[in-house]
């Protein structure tokens, strides 16, 4: 991870600001899961994205039926 | 003939003796729901078995029988449904707490599909809470592997692997978002068949992520898949992305000779795969050379990305779809799914935009080799199904879920592609586990990824074994 890991108090503060509460019991494996994420998305930064669209689904191939 | 034989036939066969009065769709249900009062108390594949209303059905199936009616392609067939999926009259939990007393007034269109063609509902199969991998404690009990109870079943259409291979059931409707179909699949012994995003209605299946949930079969043969498949596909008007392709009637002749196979390369080269499983699937792309196919390595450089790009997607896509008990009753929620969906939300959006970013250059990565074959094959997982005591860990570590990620990975790069996908067997680990391979095709050409994996099926034995059970 290039950045320092969130801990879990900020992890706490960050669900609160959207609304969310997290459990003690909760808090220690939230964190872990936030923190891997944003370690292992972290690899996208080295792929060819500039530009590549950000599209769910494809259309389809043309109707036929 | 012996029950036990009756139970496992395929479902083309027991088509046959059903039109030719050789047996009676009563027989196959009573039939069926005997092995589930037999073993079902130890392998939890059902929710709810709708035992009144299935015979019922038969009775109704067994006069048409006897009328000389005309009947549909799976007439008197007995098909259990992941608790997923609407049925109309029968509850629907989605294996959730909140859904505990949800009893539907339609049905998804896929089963609507079944019971046009004749399909008896023989009840709801488990699946982990919402479609959540990662539940620890099941709300409606712990599935097992019918091949080892000690061993999990895969998910989240585990209780369709599970009744698959134990023969609690002719066959059954799965859905799969990111390998929910083909994992059950590959490590209970049966065959999975995701379908192009698109080709099957998604109506009355309980979301995880719009652009990715499919509905497709889980069977014990491939015949039987592309049966199905026939039944279950084609444009619906209650869903907008179904395509208004023609559906093919997926004819099978075993013949591979033009066929372009391409062998991805990155798992055998991982560290991740093991032994037994590399060596099963090389030997099945040997079969398939041998029976003409061009068969040759292809390199997918970012496979290996597609866990944790699929679970930041999935992940999200559920936090939303269960944000009210997120918010108001969390304790509602087993704490797996809770903070897998927990976390998801707190990823910054910046992020979540550079993954939907990333989930295209894969899709163009494996649609630009499925260019130049006609299918892809490799492992269905990295080994086979694990044991449920090292899966029931009370708190996930990061090297928990780097393994879960790279798990993900051998299924969901063919959901982020919104290709076609089929686990089968292809042996056997020494300690008598699954193993699954999976053929992945071009979008809509379901036809080829069946045709390779019957030609397989026919010259192999895999599919053959039963578990021990019986």
């Amino acid at each position: 991870m290039t950045t320092k890991p969130l801990t879990p108090e900020q992890v706490a503060t960050l669900a609160q600001a959207g609304g969310l509460l997290v459990s003690s019991d909760d808090l220690p494996e939230v964190t872990v899961r936030v923190n891997a994420f944003l370690d292992q998305l972290a690899a996208l930064d080295e792929l060819p994205l500039d530009s590549v669209q950000p599209i769910p689904a494809l259309p389809h191939p043309e109707k036929t039926g | 003939m012996i029950e036990t034989d009756l139970a496992f036939m395929p479902v083309t066969e027991l088509v046959r003796l059903v039109r030719e009065r050789k047996v009676s769709p009563v027989e196959l249900v009573r039939m069926y729901l005997e092995r589930i009062d037999r073993w079902d108390d130890r392998l939890h594949a059902y929710v709810t078995v709708s035992r009144d209303a299935a015979l019922e059905q038969a009775k109704e199936a067994e006069a048409a029988v006897t009328r000389g009616d005309r009947l549909g392609p799976l007439h008197g067939i007995p098909i259990a449904v992941k608790d997923q999926f609407l049925t109309k009259g029968i509850r629907t939990t989605n294996g959730t707490r909140a859904l505990a007393d949800f009893v539907p007034d339609d049905d998804a269109t896929a089963v609507t599909r079944l019971r046009e063609a004749g399909a008896i509902l023989l009840g709801k199969l488990n699946m982990p809470e919402g479609g959540m991998l990662g539940t620890r404690d099941w709300p409606y009990g712990q599935p097992r592997n019918p091949w080892n109870t000690e061993h999990e079943a895969g998910a989240s259409s585990t209780g369709g692997g599970i009744a698959t291979a134990a023969a609690l059931c002719a066959a059954a409707l799965g859905e799969d978002t990111g390998g929910s179909i083909r994992n059950p699949a590959s490590y209970c012994g049966v065959v999975g068949m995701r379908p192009t995003w698109g080709r099957v209605s998604r109506y009355g299946l309980l979301p995880i992520v719009w652009s990715m949930d499919t509905a497709g079969p889980m069977t014990r043969t491939v015949a039987d898949a592309a049966v199905i498949m026939r039944t279950i596909a084609g444009h619906d008007p209650k869903d907008v992305f179904t395509a208004r392709l023609p559906v093919p009637d997926y004819a099978l002749d075993g013949d591979v000779r033009k066929v372009r196979v391409g062998v991805i390369r990155e798992y055998f080269e991982s560290g991740l795969l093991d032994r037994e499983s590399a060596d099963a699937v090389r030997a099945a792309a040997t079969v398939l050379g041998r029976l003409g196919a061009r068969v040759d390595e292809v390199s997918l450089p970012m496979i290996l990305l597609a866990g944790v790009i699929f679970c930041a997607i999935a992940d999200s896509g559920s936090a939303v779809q269960h944000r009210k008990e997120l918010l108001q009753e969390p304790d509602l929620l087993d704490a797996g799914p809770r903070r897998r969906m927990l976390a998801a939300s707190l990823l910054p959006v910046a992020l979540y935009y550079k993954v939907e970013q990333a989930r295209n250059l894969m899709r163009d990565q494996v649609r630009a080799a499925l260019e130049r074959f006609d299918v892809l094959i490799c492992p269905s997982a990295p080994g086979p199904a694990g044991r449920i005591d090292r899966a029931q860990v009370a708190t996930w570590t990061t090297e928990d879920l780097i393994k879960f990620w790279q798990r993900g990975s051998h299924t969901s790069p063919f959901s982020l592609a919104a290709v076609p996908a089929l686990s089968m067997p292809c042996g056997y680990t020494a300690s008598g586990l699954p193993i699954g391979m999976q053929i992945v095709g071009r979008p809509f050409a379901e036809g080829t990824v069946l045709q390779a994996a019957h030609a397989y099926e026919t010259n192999s034995d895999a599919h053959t074994k039963r578990p021990p059970l019986s």
